[in-house]
């Protein structure tokens, strides 16, 4: 079992070296590249989703990342405390044609997640708000 | 030529067309970057080829970018144009998100050209 937790700042400078020493610790354990790259992905855009909306761009708050990798089975947990964000997973549709003509960027980020991911659960415990991003691999 | 971040860029005008080739990650660090490179390209001309073909990585905030501006593109005559390899994680990301249903994919740069 490998398993490391790292606590960033909130700040989008920060995403880059993290998912670097993600895919380092991905390669370790023989993922291949192109499963590195989804998982690398549904991070950042959990992260993202984290620092826009729950901190609301605020670059000095902590985001716990804790990575577990056990029997094949990826766990990435990222902890912070700012805003609460519920998730509806039967809702989480992208429609591009509104999206266009309503001139709107957003609306992908939890929709990437839910196709690179197995399972993605957003929630609270012990006074933490949760991303958890599980993914079954090998 | 800019490599401020993880992305690189470079433009190059053929003909009316501006081609915007990315190298590397593009995400919410980088996205202003393009931004920039982006509207700098739309000032000069509305038929813009993004050629992906070496990009690494996308993320949610650089689909936006790009969704962004599309309209305003197109209701000046242009287009955006995307030439990308095609199994790639990048062209699946554009798929799962329906943006074959919005804007023309090319695997060779000369047919994107050809298409304006």
């Amino acid at each position: 079992m490998a398993e490391i937790s790292i606590t960033i700042n909130s700040n989008p400078i920060f995403i880059p070296p993290l998912l670097s020493f993600l895919d380092s610790f991905l390669k370790a354990e023989d993922i291949e590249k192109e499963e590195r790259k989804k998982i690398a992905i549904a991070t950042e855009e959990a992260l993202t989703n984290i620092i826009k909306h729950s901190y609301e761009n605020k670059k000095d708050k902590i985001i716990i990342v804790e990575i577990k990798f056990k029997k094949n089975l990826l766990s990435i947990i990222l902890k912070h405390k700012g805003k609460s964000f519920s998730l509806d997973n039967n809702n989480i549709k992208v429609n591009i044609n509104k999206i266009l003509k309503e001139k709107k960027r957003g609306g992908f980020g939890l929709f990437i997640i839910k196709n690179f991911v197995d399972k993605l659960e957003i929630g609270e415990k012990e006074g933490w708000k949760f991303y958890l991003l599980k993914k079954k691999l090998k | 030529m800019s490599n401020k971040t993880n992305l690189e860029i470079n433009k190059e005008l053929k003909g009316d067309i501006c081609i915007i080739k990315l190298n590397g990650s593009l995400n919410a660090y980088s996205s202003p970057q393009f931004e920039e490179e982006l509207k700098n390209c739309i000032s000069k001309t509305p038929k813009i080829i993004l050629n992906l073909k070496e990009l690494e990585y996308i993320s949610s905030i650089g689909l936006g970018v790009i969704i962004g501006y599309l309209e305003e593109i197109r209701e000046k005559g242009g287009d955006i144009k995307i030439y990308i390899e095609d199994n790639s994680v990048i062209k699946e990301i554009f798929e799962i998100t329906g943006f074959p249903k919005i804007m023309s994919f090319f695997e060779n740069l000369e047919d994107a050209i050809q298409s304006f």
